[in-house]
């Protein structure tokens, strides 16, 4: 009987030493899934975070350069407005050039010029107030200059001054009124302008 | 005397092998816990560092637009001192354009 037991004894010890070291296994199994997954997480969230930061510092990079432009336009707007009062002004001066004593010498010389573009024989188209300064006396004279001839035409154009020039033929015209030159030397004009204004 | 001899060894051998099923059993669940433990964990963090980046996102912007809001401000300011600066050079900038568009 005292053999029986000691045979059961060794039995039972040998059972729990496997049960044993099944636990000691599956807890340093445990140990080792938890560790893991410690250090996953801790590299996920620090992955997560700096990717995140990156993007933040993307979007206040994006912001300030939206903001620079913006800056700038406000500035090259300022500008514009300044060189637009220019403009008006000179406009406004202009307008009244027609009724000025040197108006008669401004024809003559936009009429030589575009003359010099059309050709010869032309017919100077005006405004219906200018054919008092536009005379067949002036005319004539101015023909005689150019050695060339000068009609009025009998249409009349409205503009603040100067003269729509035809070659005779039709083959060419210069449109030489102060608006439309204004608006042809305005982009030559405007670094000019820009550097009486700013400097 | 023998059978009951080999009846009690039988005994103690079903009663090791329980034993050792039961702790095979304990040790699946212990892992089996574990794994479930550490997905929560990853998915945890995650979500901590998602909350982390809106509040970062949010910094940044914010900083973005203080900074955005000083620079038009500023320019604003430099604008207005263009134009006060421009303004007393406006006729001579106007008779500029009256002598180009007259000069033939």
């Amino acid at each position: 009987m005292e053999n029986i037991d000691k045979i059961t004894e060794k039995i039972a010890a040998g059972s729990k030493g496997e049960a044993d070291g099944i636990m000691k296994e599956a807890k340093s199994k445990t140990n080792e899934i938890t560790s893991e997954a410690k250090k996953k997480a801790e590299a996920l969230k620090a992955e997560i975070v700096d990717r995140g930061e990156r993007d933040g510092e993307r979007e206040r990079l994006r912001i300030i350069a939206n903001a620079k432009l913006q800056a700038r336009k406000i500035k090259l707007e300022a500008k514009e407005d300044v060189i637009k009062e220019a403009f008006k002004m000179a406009a406004d001066q202009l307008e009244e050039i027609g009724s000025s004593g040197q108006y008669s010498s401004v024809l003559a010389a936009l009429i030589k010029e575009a003359q010099a573009v059309v050709g010869e024989d032309i017919e100077v188209i005006a405004r219906k107030d200018d054919s008092k300064v536009l005379t067949t006396e002036y005319l004539n004279k101015l023909a005689a200059d150019t050695k060339s001839r000068i009609e009025l035409s009998p249409d009349a154009i409205d503009t603040i001054g100067g003269v729509i020039v035809k070659a005779k033929d039709g083959k060419a015209e210069v449109n030489n009124t102060i608006e439309m030159r204004m608006e042809r030397m305005r982009g030559d004009l405007r670094p000019k302008v820009a550097g009486a204004l700013f400097t | 005397m023998v059978t009951e001899a080999l009846t009690e060894i039988k005994k103690s051998e079903e009663d090791g092998k329980n034993k050792v099923q039961k702790a095979r059993e304990e040790a699946e669940y212990l892992i089996e816990d574990a794994r479930l433990k550490a997905a929560e964990l990853q998915k945890q963090a995650e979500m901590d560092a998602k909350q982390t980046v809106k509040g970062l996102i949010k910094e940044a912007n914010e900083k973005g637009e203080e900074e955005a809001g000083k620079m038009i401000s500023e320019s604003r300011k430099d604008g207005e001192e263009i134009k006060n600066k421009a303004k007393g050079n406006v006729e001579k900038a106007a008779d500029i354009i009256v002598k180009g568009v007259l000069e033939v």
